[in-house]
């Protein structure tokens, strides 16, 4: 467990000091011109515009990021063959991975709650969001970057940074649409539209689930039932991949 | 502890291949190689670039698995990570994270290698004036030369006070001093107790601290032993330099070249007699006489063309 947390400060260290944590100046920058922009084009709703925007605006931010530090805390490691003299230690390979997923999480959180924390200042200034469900909906966009890390992870621990960047991305647009897809693919007169539209829905994690933005926009209440089949799924279906990613990359060869 | 497990290291028939080409034809970087490290050896890994030398020590570390054979260190498989709790290792290029401090670096790695909380700070200190480094502890890593990356390397791979320390090219990158430090290094580790196994392709730095050596020519194990019993203690050449010969003066079959203002003649032992006795009689002066014996050089050189003719 020490030698996990040695490795996930590391991982934190290294984003701090790779200026990531820069792009929550450009975060702000954004959305304080987003928000003056709108201040001229909308008539009375600015509060809930700022809101809807800004969360939007968290979730594709957050992603991306998730995505490029997703694969670059395993390819980086691999190209620069830093993980060599780590590896070389009693430190087994799993639990290398824990480390850097454990550090990713920890990164995520930071730049979640922080942009949570800029957008909850701005859109107060119209009107102050309801607060259980404003933390609510972030913590949910945090849930949902930790089971894309987990996919980046998987990606990045077969394949160069290109490749899994775009797969990651993949994942994480089509995430978003397996279940309108699912229900397309019924109407659809093709068997086999129907049966893969249905295989993408099982195969791809479903983000849809962790998407509560509408909770914080029209106030309302939480739906916990929900929340606890989301989290069920996100942990299970994020175990799986950990897993899976933890063969591929204890079977790899570091040459 | 039986035998297998007092062994530092014991390769049993190993070769490993590489997938090659767009095919991903196999190919063969390292080939059946066995090899018996004892303990308290400083033993030396030598070959030619892209012999296979960082090939077999990433499969003692297990960073790669063999293809074929058998790779036991101290008696266990190096795959399992308790079995690299004895193991210290410098890469032969030693990437670290840039980042950070050469402190933040060194406490990484103690705390990986295990060592108690209490001890860090003081074996950190010892590490650094040990390898020419003290009053860096601030400096980030990224503003160092290669060679005191070098350093800060070796002072990772020795942090955990490990019994096995595997060193890959350790003395690439330093500069004359820094050559010989590292192999004070080493030579006060193996004095130590330790088992230092270390890869090179500069003979001469083997020959001078190696108690044994492998040599490794295009992933083939061609000799292993002790240096002494490997190279022959009988002369093979004899260097005579002579001054004042006539003009003319020559000597069947001898290779002859004047400088320095002496004639420097090479003969083989038994010639070396016959020789003085002919320099003496032509009224020449006989300046120096120096015996060669077989060197590391010559025995590596002499395995290399074995393959070569081979095929």
């Amino acid at each position: 467990m020490k030698r996990i947390l040695a490795i996930a400060g590391v991982t934190w260290r290294e984003a701090v000091r790779n200026r990531v944590l820069y792009s929550l100046l450009f975060f702000v920058v954004l959305l304080v011109v987003i928000t003056a922009v709108l201040d001229q084009m909308t008539m009375g709703q600015n509060g809930r515009v700022v809101l809807n925007l800004g969360l939007a605006l968290i979730h594709v931010f957050g992603a991306l990021i998730t995505i490029f530090l997703g694969v670059a805390v395993i390819s980086r490691e691999i190209s620069r063959k830093t993980l060599y003299v780590v590896l070389a230690k009693p430190v087994g390979r799993t639990a290398f991975l824990a480390g850097k997923y454990v550090g990713l999480l920890a990164t995520q959180a930071v730049l979640v709650g922080v942009m949570g924390l800029c957008l909850l200042v701005v859109s107060s200034v119209f009107q102050a969001p309801p607060l259980a469900q404003y933390a609510y909906s972030v913590s949910m966009v945090w849930v949902e970057l930790a089971l894309i890390s987990a996919v980046a992870l998987l990606f990045a621990s077969f394949t160069g940074p290109f490749l899994s960047g775009m797969f990651t991305l993949g994942v994480f647009v089509i995430g978003h649409l397996t279940q309108g897809l699912r229900e397309l693919g019924a109407q659809s007169d093709s068997g086999f539209v129907e049966g893969l539209t249905t295989v993408l829905y099982y195969l791809l994690p479903n983000l849809e689930l962790f998407n509560r933005k509408l909770e914080v926009t029209y106030r309302l209440p939480i739906d916990w039932g929900h929340t606890g089949y989301a989290l069920a799924y996100g942990l299970g279906y994020g175990g799986m991949l950990f897993a899976v990613t933890g063969i591929i990359f204890s079977r790899r060869d570091f040459r | 502890m039986n035998g297998e497990q007092a062994l530092p290291i014991r390769l049993e028939q190993v070769a490993k291949s590489f997938p090659h080409g767009f095919l991903m034809r196999p190919r063969e970087a390292v080939r059946d190689v066995s090899l018996q490290v004892p303990a308290g050896s400083l033993f030396g890994y030598l070959g030619h670039n892209g012999a296979g030398k960082t090939t077999t020590i990433k499969m003692l570390l297990g960073l790669i698995a063999p293809t074929s054979g058998r790779v036991r260190v101290w008696g266990g498989d190096p795959a399992a990570p308790e079995v690299r709790r004895r193991v210290g290792y410098l890469p032969e290029q030693p990437y670290f994270y840039d980042y950070l401090t050469t402190r933040e670096f060194l406490e990484f790695h103690a705390e990986l290698a295990g060592v108690a909380p209490d001890l860090r700070a003081g074996r950190i200190a010892e590490l650094l004036d040990w390898v020419g480094l003290a009053g860096v502890e601030n400096a980030p890593l990224n503003r160092f030369s290669k060679g005191m990356q070098q350093r800060v390397g070796l002072a990772q791979a020795l942090i955990g006070d490990p019994d096995l320390v595997i060193l890959d090219e350790p003395m690439s990158g330093l500069d004359p001093v820094g050559r010989k430090q590292v192999r004070d290094i080493m030579v006060e580790l193996r004095n130590r107790g330790k088992t230092v196994f270390f890869s090179t392709h500069i003979l001469g730095d083997a020959e001078m601290v190696c108690d044994q050596v492998a040599i490794l020519v295009r992933g083939e194990m061609r000799s292993h032993g002790r240096l002494a019993d490997l190279l022959s203690p009988r002369v093979t050449e004899v260097e005579v330099v002579a001054s004042g010969l006539p003009e003319g003066f020559a000597l069947d079959g001898a290779p002859m070249t004047v400088r320095d203002g002496g004639v420097h003649f090479r003969v083989p032992d038994d010639g070396c007699g016959p020789l003085i006795r002919k320099v003496l009689d032509a009224g020449g002066r006989v300046v120096s006489v120096t015996p060669y014996r077989e060197s590391l050089e010559s025995l590596f050189l002499h395995e290399l063309s074995a393959v070569e003719r081979a095929g």
